[in-house]
């Protein structure tokens, strides 16, 4: 049983991101018109290279630099859908300085293995950065009044929470020396997981349209 | 799993749950606090928006009773006197007899104007076009309304905000522009109103003009308050002119946004 343990949890996860694309799809035409629109495709690059390409290549050769070039992918992904849908300039600006310097540390950390993990520490705590700006905005607009209405908001506390709780049980596991996601550790996976799709689904049902149209 | 992972398990699934409840906490306190805030705000902006409202309300019917006061005793007033003089003086019944039907009949017109219920029930064109019958009836000031396009209703305060610019604009011409003629234009399109008054009277340096700049502010903000735009063209010795834009698909989101 505790061999099949693994397995379910990477199931699970790829089914709720298989649920969360499909959910995506259905009310596609609510949020067609505004940024938000490229999580469709997002979402379902993401149940695909997670559980086709995962498993697929996995056979082939270590699937590590897979998951490290979709980490890359998402992270510079959000930064960019951050670009998108921030109005002020100077957000603008300091996301161009941080995007590149995730770039550059996201290379170095490359080249070695051990420190893949620091790259997606990184690089979640600038979508942290982010996503308080985009709060920031819809706390000083009138989105505040229908915020459940509001796509974005939606994504953006699903990425905060899942970033909030990823930094650190990345941290904590390197600190306590214990390896992660092989585990019962993969549980908390898990539950993040859910956090973070079960807010996009939320946002994907309630969104209405008149509210997405930046 | 020995003693150490379940401990270490246990540290690290309490921090981030904890992490993620004190976000969802503050997010929740965060954005309730903003939203009642927002509420009281737009109640506040919604309560300004009727008192300038019931203003511009008021303010048309201080300008009524001035014109009546004004046409008993110019007008009515003048034509009775016209009759007393002729029955001291002997004319003939006729010419007393004319006199009296033009009295009477310009009290009839008078008193259809300012029928309470007449007024209420009044659209824009209608309250344009008997202000400008009153000026051609009085020889102020040679008047004329023209409609183009296909008439759409619009909000009823609104309409009254955007009869008190005129009527402003109309008393303002009369008063001190020494104008001949007064021209009013109402263009429906399809998602704009315009609405343009022009008269061809002395003008006056928009720059230079410091003493009616209260009223063109004023009516500058009361068209802001309906969404609307409102610009002045004018050069000395070349007339005035006022412009109202409005977008009629704004109509629902007036007061929150005012």
């Amino acid at each position: 049983m505790s061999d099949l343990y693994p397995y379910i949890l990477s199931y699970s996860v790829s089914a709720l991101e298989f649920a969360a694309a499909i959910i995506a799809s259905i009310h596609y035409k609510k949020y067609v018109n505004s940024s938000e629109a490229y999580f469709l495709h997002f979402l379902w690059v993401t149940f695909f290279v997670d559980t086709i390409l995962g498993s697929l290549l996995g056979l082939l050769f270590e699937n590590k630099w897979l998951y490290y070039g979709y980490t890359g992918m998402s992270f510079l992904f959000y930064y960019w859908w951050y670009y998108s849908i921030l109005t002020e300039k100077l957000y603008k600006k300091i996301i161009i300085v941080i995007s590149t310097i995730f770039i550059i540390l996201y290379v170095l950390n490359g080249i070695n293995v051990e420190l893949h993990k620091y790259s997606f520490v990184i690089g979640a705590s600038f979508v942290l950065i982010f996503a308080g700006f985009h709060l920031h905005q819809l706390f000083n607009s009138d989105y505040t009044l229908m915020i459940k209405h509001k796509l974005s908001f939606w994504i953006t506390t699903a990425l905060v929470l899942f970033n909030i709780g990823m930094i650190p049980f990345i941290l904590l596991s390197k600190y306590f020396n214990v390896w992660v996601f092989n585990s019962v550790f993969g549980i908390i996976l898990l539950f993040l997981n859910i956090v973070l799709y079960g807010c996009y689904i939320i946002g994907f049902i309630w969104t209405k349209k008149k509210y997405n149209h930046f | 799993m020995d003693e150490k992972e379940i401990q270490s398990f246990l540290i690290i699934s309490s921090v981030v749950l904890f992490l993620l409840i004190m976000t969802m906490i503050s997010l929740f306190v965060l954005f309730q606090k903003r939203k009642n805030a927002l509420l009281l705000k737009n109640e506040f902006a919604k309560k300004h928006f009727e008192q300038e409202i019931s203003k511009a309300q008021i303010e048309i019917r201080e300008e009524t009773f001035r014109n009546i006061s004004w046409e008993l005793h110019d007008n009515i007033g003048q034509l009775l006197t016209l009759a007393k003089i002729q029955l001291q003086s002997d004319s003939s019944i006729n010419e007393v007899k004319g006199t009296l039907d033009k009295c009477i009949k310009e009290l009839r017109v008078l008193s259809k104007l300012i029928n309470p219920e007449a007024l209420k029930n009044m659209s824009l064109e209608q309250a344009i076009s008997d202000e400008i019958d009153r000026f051609n009836r009085l020889n102020f000031i040679k008047s004329q309304l023209t409609i183009k396009g296909e008439q759409i209703k619009i909000d009823s305060k609104i309409e009254i905000v955007f009869f008190r610019i005129l009527q402003e604009f109309f008393s303002n011409t009369i008063k001190h522009a020494k104008a001949t003629h007064l021209d009013i234009l109402l263009d429906y399109q399809t998602d704009v109103l315009t609405i343009m008054a022009k008269d061809n009277g002395l003008g006056f340096d928009l720059n230079k003009q410091k003493h009616s700049g209260i009223g063109l502010t004023n009516i500058k903000n009361r068209a802001k308050l309906v969404n609307a735009n409102a610009t002045f063209i004018s050069e000395p010795n070349k007339g005035t002119e006022l412009t109202i834009t409005y977008h009629l698909n704004n109509e629902n989101s007036y007061h929150s946004n005012s």
